[in-house]
């Protein structure tokens, strides 16, 4: 194949990319400005915010499991933090969930470059276990601080609400609606940052640390911070989407905002779709979210049993994913699935 | 101004002393051999060479920098190569991509097409190109031994460090591999040093060889010299008449 | 402040010997951890829910059939073995020496159906096993005289398991397999075999020590990823597949939790272990006790 012949296929690759993501944040918003008119779209708006919740971890994680090879086992800890700095700000300083949201972004990040620190120079499961350490001990901390609402968790009035409107609907009545765009939002971003992952210089970086870490180093990769910034990059849209959840819900609790299981689904969709690409991320989550949804509804009762033997099978039989899958399949769409 | 100076390097792990005071440079264009029985420390000197190793005393000077202690990043940014005793390649990448990876950190401003017409000509020059969207992961160790050049290739070193390229291959595939180490070096201007142990193609090669036994120099100087020295005979190439033969094999080219 | 001073030494003591007497079942709990990790280099996360499923396993011969304390012991150390043996087929073979994700998540999943039963059966509501036992006093901390029996038995296995992997033909068979698989199949090891006899009696081991910790605490499904994490914290302080590294480790971690329980409060007990691990897994993730 030659030069010109690779690189109009990875065009046509990226766009099928680019008019995928568009869809998907149009979809999204039409689902949303539809719900503000119907009511019988409410119940898909709901289950369209827990798609979205997981979503927003799932790009976050796409970049640090997916692009750079490192299993965050516990990467719910972000959202956690994002949660509770943000219900800090909201229930002690009565500040706009806007301006908290801003705080759980800079307070992930700013964790996530000093657990970096610490957890970046482990390799394989050690830096998986170390995650899952990190996690509990937030977990543990949250709910044994009376400042943190300990396990009561920190509850907002109602009356914090007042100020918040969206097309005729005001306080309470307006959260559901705002949460939602919210994270349209953040799921837009959280896209744009995979994109431009995908195809930069930083992110052929962070595949070669992901492949060997020490060859990454031998070609001049600056392995240390290209981790650090990977890690760091990964914090961003977990911790918006726990700020907007504890704003949503009214209350933060140590075991729904520092949950290991929240991390577990998160990896599940990541692989499922094909860990470290952008399409992937799509597909594994709505899959996933979508069988999840089912089980739920169809076997209350045995939905653990089943989804655990689910994540099994796919860990087995799909270890690459349906996108990874593919993408090893032919050449062509390696060059086109991106 | 000698391309590589080593400076009295020791390196200890734990109460293993891996180096103990080697010393060596090597000039502009030349080819150096790096020979000595297993455990001689030449894969400790690349790691120290290349910084993934910080030498306990010693300095590492490469193009007149004292590099001693740089991130081994750092110290591939200057211009530096390697490739390594064990195979490192990105083994769910294609090879192109493994390729073009590494011309992306060369240190060069080129265009996408550029760095894929670039990635293209490097897999052609090691008989890649028919391999190319093949994952790194399927290739035989002969591939693979290429590959690992073919990245090192890609960065447009100056200076290229060989950790045992030759291991584990045919004789068919050591003379061409030789033959495009040789072609390399010519095209882009390399100094290359490199560990090996398949003896007579080092002879073949080098310029010069050193010796390293017991992490100490035992010896340095052009291959008759080293195929005749008894010290290296009795360390290293063990039986005479062996070194006999490869002294016979100079006389005949000579 | 003198008598203060004085009634909190006594108690510290306490909490040093009842650190010690739970801690060898946390070393216990972490060796089948270890073994499992060290020799088929699998991170088994199934392993705090096979600890909660043999709690269950006494609690319902003992409670619900009513078969006697020790017998359904022995039976639960049985199923543990034959659960280990299937679990290895079902969810291990196929994902060894494959990539890190795929063991972790193929054993997350089996350690989910197990909690899904055991949610299904009993529910969420904290069971103990009907056990008398009479209570010596050490610093005015209580300890059962079973849970000492109980410490005893886990140091003996530990020491037992020592003598195994270094003292016998398996032992020496599995360490051949972990230094080289092919080359031990050459010498006529049956190398599936080692390595589903490991995972059993990995398994095995974490069993056994989820039932003598239930003979002297409640248990909940949950209480399964706790002994997880410890587990995880004490293979990383005694090192990979060394017996007598995971029950030294197991020690210092059961002293280091029951002193902050006596110094601060019992629920910051957990967030000592993560401490102490990431500590560990920084300053030197090999363990203290490396070996293998």
């Amino acid at each position: 194949m030659e030069a010109a012949q690779i690189l109009r296929q990875l065009a046509r690759g990226r766009l099928i990319t680019n008019l995928t993501v568009a869809l998907v944040i149009a979809v999204l918003l039409g689902l949303g400005i539809g719900s503000l008119y119907s009511e019988s779209l409410g119940y898909y708006r709901e289950t369209i915010t827990t798609f979205m919740v997981l979503f927003s971890i799932v790009l976050g994680l796409n970049v640090i499991l997916g692009y750079t090879g490192y299993v965050s086992f516990g990467h719910a800890v972000f959202y956690g933090i994002g949660g509770y700095t943000a219900m800090i700000l909201m229930y002690y300083h009565g500040v706009s969930v806007y301006l908290a949201m801003l705080a759980a972004v800079l307070a992930a990040m700013g964790a996530a470059y000093l657990i970096g620190l610490i957890v970046l120079r482990l390799r394989g499961a050690y830096f998986a276990i170390a995650t899952i350490a990190v996690l509990e001990a937030f977990r543990v901390v949250a709910a044994n601080v009376n400042y943190l609402g300990g396990s009561e968790g920190l509850q907002l009035s109602a009356t914090y609400y007042r100020g918040y409107s969206i097309a005729g609907y005001h306080g309470l009545m307006a959260v559901h609606y705002i949460a939602y765009f919210l994270l349209v939002g953040v799921v837009a971003l959280g896209l744009l940052i995979n994109l431009y992952v995908s195809r930069s210089k930083f992110g052929a970086g962070l595949r070669a640390i992901r492949e060997d870490e020490d060859a990454a180093e031998a070609i001049g990769v600056n392995t240390w911070k290209y981790k650090t910034l990977a890690f760091v990059l990964s914090s961003i849209t977990p911790a918006l989407a726990g700020a907007i959840i504890a704003w949503k819900r009214m209350i933060v609790l140590p075991g729904e905002f520092f949950n290991l299981g929240l991390s577990i689904e998160a990896i599940i969709s990541t692989m499922l779709g094909g860990a470290g690409t952008v399409l992937g991320t799509i597909t594994g989550t709505a899959i996933y979210h979508a069988v999840k949804t089912a089980f739920l509804t169809s076997f209350p009762s045995l939905h653990l049993v089943i989804f655990g033997a689910t994540i099994a099978v796919i860990a087995e039989l799909l270890p690459m994913g349906i996108i990874g899958w593919l993408r090893i399949k032919s050449t062509k769409l390696r060059f086109l699935l991106e | 101004m000698p391309v590589l100076q080593v400076e009295n390097i020791h390196k200890s792990f734990g109460g293993v002393r891996a180096l103990q005071g080697v010393s060596m440079s090597v000039e502009e264009g030349e080819i150096l051999g790096l020979i000595g029985p297993n455990g001689a420390g030449k894969t400790t000197l690349f790691n120290v060479i290349t910084g993934v190793y910080k030498p306990d005393k010693g300095r590492v000077i490469i193009f007149g920098k004292d590099v001693t202690g740089w991130p081994p990043h750092r110290i591939a940014l200057l211009g530096v190569a390697r490739t390594f005793q064990i195979p490192k390649p990105f083994p769910d990448l294609t090879v192109y991509e493994n390729v073009l990876v590494s011309i992306k950190f060369s240190n060069r401003r080129l265009s996408d097409l550029e760095a894929a017409e670039e990635a293209k000509r490097i897999l052609e020059f090691l008989g890649l190109d028919k391999h190319a969207h093949m994952l790194a992961a399927q290739l035989n160790v002969a591939l693979e031994k290429r590959l690992e050049l073919a990245r090192a290739l890609a960065r447009q070193p100056r200076l290229l460090l060989l950790d045992e390229v030759l291991a584990g291959l045919n004789p068919a595939e050591v003379s061409y591999m030789l033959e495009k180490i040789k072609l390399a070096k010519k095209e882009f201007n390399l100094t290359i040093v490199m560990i090996e142990h398949v003896m007579h193609a080092v002879m073949e090669i080098a310029d010069r060889i050193v010796v390293l036994h017991l992490g100490r120099k035992l010896a340095e100087g052009t291959p008759e010299e080293i195929a005749t020295n008894p010290k290296v005979i009795e360390a290293y190439l063990g039986d005479p008449k062996l070194a006999l033969a490869f002294v016979k094999r100079f006389k005949k080219k000579g | 402040m003198g008598v203060g001073g004085l009634v909190s030494g006594s108690l510290l003591l306490g909490g040093f010997v009842a650190g010690l007497v739970v801690g060898s079942l946390y070393g216990l709990a972490a060796l089948g951890l270890s073994i499992i990790w060290g020799i088929l280099r699998v991170v088994n996360l199934s392993h705090g829910a096979l600890i909660a499923m043999s709690m269950y396993l006494a609690y319902l011969l003992t409670v619900m059939h009513g078969v006697p304390l020790l017998a359904s012991i022995l039976l639960t150390l049985f199923i543990g073995f034959v659960v280990g043996v299937v679990a290895y087929y079902l969810f291990v073979h196929r994902v060894l020496g494959g990539p890190e994700l795929a063991s972790l998540l193929s054993t997350f999943g089996f350690g989910l159906i197990i909690l899904g039963l055991l949610e299904l059966k009993f529910g969420g509501i904290a069971r103990t096993l009907p056990v008398e036992s009479s209570v010596i006093e050490v610093g005015h901390v209580p300890i059962m005289t079973i849970q000492i029996i109980g410490a005893i038995v886990a140091a003996a296995i530990a020491i037992g398991a020592y003598v195994l992997i270094y003292r016998t033909w398996f032992g020496r068979a599995v360490r051949a397999v972990v230094m080289n698989q092919e080359a031990a199949a050459l010498m006529g090891v049956n190398v599936t075999k080692i390595l589903m006899l490991t995972f059993a009696l990995g398994v095995l081991f974490a069993t056994t020590a989820g039932t003598l910790l239930a003979l002297a605490y409640s248990f909940t499904p949950e209480t399964g990823s706790k002994y997880e994490l410890y587990s995880f914290t004490i293979v990383v302080l005694g090192g990979l597949g060394n017996p007598l590294g995971s029950l030294i480790g197991g020690m210092i971690l059961g002293v280091a939790e029951q002193l902050t329980s006596i110094v601060a409060s019992g629920s910051w007990g957990p967030l000592v272990a993560f401490l102490l691990l990431i500590i560990m897994l920084v300053i030197k993730p090999t363990g203290l006790f490396a070996k293998l």
